[in-house]
């Protein structure tokens, strides 16, 4: 069983319990797989993760779950970086306490960076409404704040 | 959003560029929050301070004084375009000299009725009326900058009278120095220095830790020209040591450097030599040690597309020697390794250390088709601390 844990400060981390789990296998085929039935498009990496998260809380991967709609290119940028962080998990668990731990702590930090930096290219260009899609957002602006925002900001807009 | 750590969402908005920052105040209430949080102003203003600059246009004829932002875009082909976008102008301000940058709030100076400086951030639209200068002398050169020891803004004020009488046999050795910390209701007078300043049509200098630069002429007993440096915290100016020069013909030892730049942090010089027409540009690897600049550009000549079309291109204002030792500066070393030149204000050019070659920067202008001034800027949200503001308020 994979447990995803949001490290306030540390980004995602992935732990593994109870023994030896192909993260691949079990839920990231699965989540390919749903994907390409579902041919979504568009939407971004963060609101796929919030998905994983929660289905690995909620202890229902193995039930149907609605997944965001994602690209291709964001899809596999996603899976590729629950892959690295689990295979670093993996490597610390397995590794004796007094090798030197830096060298996947900085690994993992250049690859959070990485993570980071294609969600804001991604974002760069998108209206509001695509950022709020991206980060599964409720707008709670009534409809005259709103305006009154973008109006303040014009500038950004033209 | 609730479920995301802000730390993540934090680090993704702070690598956005500077529209789509602004758009994303609309996002929703938190992110508005967020957004105009001064921890996220000032992740922000670090990562743009890495990324190449910005540039900031004065428009000219036929729409005088407008700010347009100029964003470098390389092309497929090596090529630079300059995309310009109109900025909104803050109210009642007529005719104005951009007259410097820090940490993403630009210094202007209005000169319509009385001279009436200012800092405007166009991007938040903050902007903050400072006291009027009174008019020493007919020429002022203004400086202005962020002092991180002290953690002021300061504007400084060098005036002088210019040297116009044929008569007159010494330039004028001397410039008043006023000085005006940002929050405080009056300019200080520190005095004379025995500088004369050189000026350029815009007054650029140069920031460093602190430190503004400029050229200035050489004084009684030197040959060649000096580069001063005043302090923002301690308000002392200081004369830079220069390097010794090698070979006594060379211009560099006849004259002197004509302008300042600074490339990767480090204060650095122009110099054009005429005999093998190379405009030199030296770095100083570590601040205030001489033995530390190097020559580190030796790149020929260029004269931009549209300053080919001289009306008397046999004057000695149109020559290379003049347009290259006094009026082309260097905005910045990009990240590619290419340098941003401007010259005489009105032309941008590229040159590629690597090949060795010029490319002229095309505008794609929004309605005109000029501009007179140009400023390198680090477009950021950041706005004065207001606990530094109060003193205005009261006063």
């Amino acid at each position: 069983m994979l447990i995803f844990l949001f490290d306030r400060g540390q980004g995602f981390r992935v732990r593994k319990i109870d023994g030896v789990v192909d993260f691949e296998e079990d839920y990231v085929a699965e989540l390919r797989w749903r994907h390409i039935r579902g041919g979504g498009s568009g939407g971004g990496g963060v609101a796929l993760w919030q998905t994983i998260k929660h289905m690995i809380e909620d202890g229902c991967a193995d039930t149907e779950i609605p997944l965001p709609n994602v690209n291709s290119q964001t899809l596999s940028k996603v899976l590729e970086y629950c892959k690295k962080h689990v295979e670093a998990a993996a490597d610390k668990e397995t590794e004796p306490e007094d090798d030197k731990e830096t060298e996947p702590e900085d690994d993992m930090k250049a690859w959070d960076t990485d993570f980071m930096k294609t969600v804001a290219d991604m974002m760069k260009g998108k209206s509001p409404e695509e950022f709020r899609k991206t980060f599964n957002i409720k707008n709670d602006y009534t409809p005259e704040e709103e305006a009154e925002v973008k109006k303040e900001n014009q500038w950004a807009f033209e | 959003m609730e479920s995301l750590p802000q730390e993540i969402v934090l680090d993704i908005i702070s690598r956005l560029p500077i529209q789509s920052l602004l758009q994303s105040k609309c996002v929703c209430r938190a992110w508005q929050c967020l957004i105009q949080d001064p921890v996220l102003v000032h992740k922000h203003l670090c990562r743009m301070e890495k990324n190449d600059p910005s540039i900031i246009l004065q428009s000219d004829h036929p729409i005088d004084s407008e700010l347009y932002l100029g964003v470098l875009s390389c092309q497929n082909d090596g090529n630079y375009n300059m995309i310009t976008k109109k900025l909104p102008m803050p109210p009642l301000l007529r005719k104005f000299y951009l007259s410097g940058s820090s940490n993403g709030l630009i210094c202007l100076l209005d000169s319509y009725q009385k001279l009436k400086p200012f800092i405007y951030n166009p991007f938040t639209g903050n902007y903050l009326d400072l006291p009027d200068l009174p008019k020493r002398h007919d020429t002022r050169i203004l400086g202005f900058g962020f002092a991180p020891t002290t953690k002021e803004y300061k504007v400084v004020e060098l005036s002088f009278s210019p040297w116009v009488r044929f008569d007159q046999v010494d330039p004028p050795f001397e410039a008043d120095v006023h000085v005006l910390t940002i929050g405080s209701p009056t300019w200080r007078n520190l005095g004379t220095v025995p500088f004369y300043f050189m000026r350029r049509k815009y007054n650029h200098h140069v920031l460093i830790n602190g430190k503004l630069h400029w050229v200035s002429h050489p004084t009684r007993n030197r040959t060649t020209n000096l580069i001063i440096s005043f302090d923002l915290a301690t308000e002392k100016f200081e004369e830079i040591p220069l390097p010794d020069c090698s070979s006594s013909n060379s211009n560099l030892a006849k004259e002197g450097f004509g302008q300042v730049a600074v490339l990767r942090g480090c204060l650095s010089a122009l110099c054009y030599e005429d005999e093998n027409e190379q405009l030199e540009i030296w770095v100083m690897k570590e601040y205030g040690v001489k033995e530390s600049w190097s020559k580190e550009f030796s790149t020929g000549v260029f004269v931009p597309k549209i300053m080919l079309e001289q009306e008397d291109p046999g004057s000695f204002f149109n020559s290379k020697y003049y347009l290259h030792q006094r009026q082309t500066g260097v905005l910045c070393l990009l990240r590619s390794g290419e340098l941003l030149l401007e010259y005489r204000n009105k032309a941008l050019g590229i040159y590629d250390p690597k090949c060795r070659i010029f490319r002229d920067v095309q505008f794609i202008f929004e309605g005109i088709p000029k501009f007179r001034a140009v400023l390198d800027h680090v477009t950021s949200l950041n706005w004065i601390d207001s606990t530094s503001l109060v003193n205005i308020a009261n006063g």
